[in-house]
């Protein structure tokens, strides 16, 4: 797909110098209905971080991002293709992480990079007490013999961590899963309760972390983020396991790709 | 021939191209024994005539017993001619879901030692049909159970009965 560029608004050509430093490099696209762009170098953005950290916007996820990108682009940055191919094209690009240094590579580069959003966000310490009581929960259950009705117990459970105590928890969860603080069968177990839990408030930092672990090494846990996203029921999902359903070598993940993507687009 | 079911936790554990590297060839990880778990030294399979005619009321019978809804279904098909060659001793035991009409298919693997239960892994990895019902697939299936009044809801967990939006 070629995406046409609006040269007259911008210098495709210029480096992205005037964008903060702690802002240039790679590119991420934040899901959402409007798309617009945000940059950073070599780590995406989380979305918390960008609303409450960045711009200070309360509502915005939407509003910093816009922000950002309104420094530049007057007007719309990309036309001549309708909006759910761009939105797939660019769900592409968040999937790979690709870096860039202008703007003209933003759009026509094909060099890949792998970077797991939370690694944005500073690790908790070790005796932060969410952690801690999220490493209580994990290991009370790891004893179990997880069959579906103790899985659905953890769900619960966790649900009720982030009720009492909010997105931090989202996080927190996602340092555990990507630097494998806990064990493969729960980190597959936790990304399926991630996609059951009931919560707007924190549905599009779970997609996230679902979707960042698509690409983790171990086949059971792509498995748990594929039922995940399945339970999740965002079709948003889909661009990223079409790909995946390209990119998978394990013929079993194969097929429960499909019956995911089965299910999301039953509605 | 027609098939045992047997439902399992994680289609992907079965998976060989996923067994650890350290295994040698021809043995099996232990983790899949949790998808072996034995009662009274039996383990309980569902009978499933070779046309499959019955396999999306075996997995809503199953799926009825069950807490979750947003759950997957993952299941094994072994043909019966793979028990039957050897011997294993198949017998009938009604089963225990809220599908009564369904509970008949239910058959135990029984008398079955540590070897014999090993072996029927070995059967079950090298010849078995592994597949995921999807849990959006399984909701409309107990649903239309549930319409079709062929669930006794009142064994039918609470948890299950909530999210399927079902006041009884």
């Amino acid at each position: 797909m070629n995406l046409k560029l609006d040269t007259s608004t911008v210098d495709v050509n210029e480096p992205i110098t005037s964008i903060p430093k702690t802002h240039q490099g790679y590119c991420y696209f934040i899901v959402q209905d409007e798309l617009n762009i945000a940059v950073r170098p070599s780590l995406p953005f989380w979305i918390n971080e960008i609303s409450t950290n960045y711009y200070g916007l309360s509502n915005s996820v939407i509003g910093s991002a816009t922000a950002l990108a309104s420094r530049y682009f007057e007007k719309p940055l990309i036309s001549d293709l309708s909006s759910e191919s761009i939105y797939d094209y660019l769900n592409t690009f968040m999937w790979q992480r690709i870096p860039t240094q202008t703007l003209t590579e933003l759009f026509y580069h094909s060099t890949i990079s792998a970077t797991f959003p939370v690694d944005a966000v500073p690790m908790p310490s070790v005796d932060d007490p969410v952690k801690l009581e999220l490493l209580d929960l994990f290991n009370s259950f790891d004893d179990e013999d997880l069959d579906t009705d103790i899985a659905y117990h953890l769900t619960n459970a966790l649900n009720n961590v982030i009720k009492d105590n909010g997105k931090q928890v989202i996080r927190i969860i996602a340092k555990l899963i990507n630097q494998h603080e806990i064990n493969d069968n729960m980190i597959y177990e936790t990304l399926r309760a991630i996609g059951r839990i009931e919560d707007e408030n924190t549905k599009i930092d779970r997609f996230e972390i679902l979707l960042g672990s698509l690409r983790d090494q171990v086949a059971i846990i792509r498995d748990g983020a594929i039922s995940g996203l399945s339970f999740l029921d965002d079709k948003k999902a889909l661009p990223q396991l079409r790909i995946l359903l390209e990119k998978e070598t394990v013929p079993t993940l194969k097929e429960n790709i499909k019956v995911a993507m089965k299910d999301l687009e039953s509605g | 021939m027609p098939y045992f079911l047997r439902a399992i936790s994680n289609n992907t554990k079965w998976d060989k191209t996923q067994f650890p590297t350290w295994l040698s060839t021809d043995d099996l990880p232990s983790c899949i024994v949790r998808d072996l778990r034995v009662d009274d030294n039996a383990l309980s399979l569902w009978e499933i005539p070779d046309e499959e005619t019955n396999l999306p009321q075996i997995i809503t019978a199953i799926a009825s017993t069950r807490k979750s809804l947003k759950s997957d279904f993952d299941y094994a098909l072994l043909n019966t001619s793979y028990i039957d060659q050897i011997n294993f001793t198949s017998s009938s035991e009604v089963g225990e879901t809220p599908y009564s009409e369904i509970n008949s298919y239910h058959r135990n693997l029984s008398n079955l030692s540590i070897n014999k239960l090993v072996y029927f892994a070995h059967l079950l990895c090298k010849f078995g049909i592994f597949r995921r019902m999807g849990w959006k697939e399984k909701k409309t299936l107990l649903l239309d159970a549930v319409k079709n009044k062929n669930l006794n809801l009142k064994i039918v967990p609470g948890e299950l009965k909530q999210q399927l939006g079902i006041s009884t």
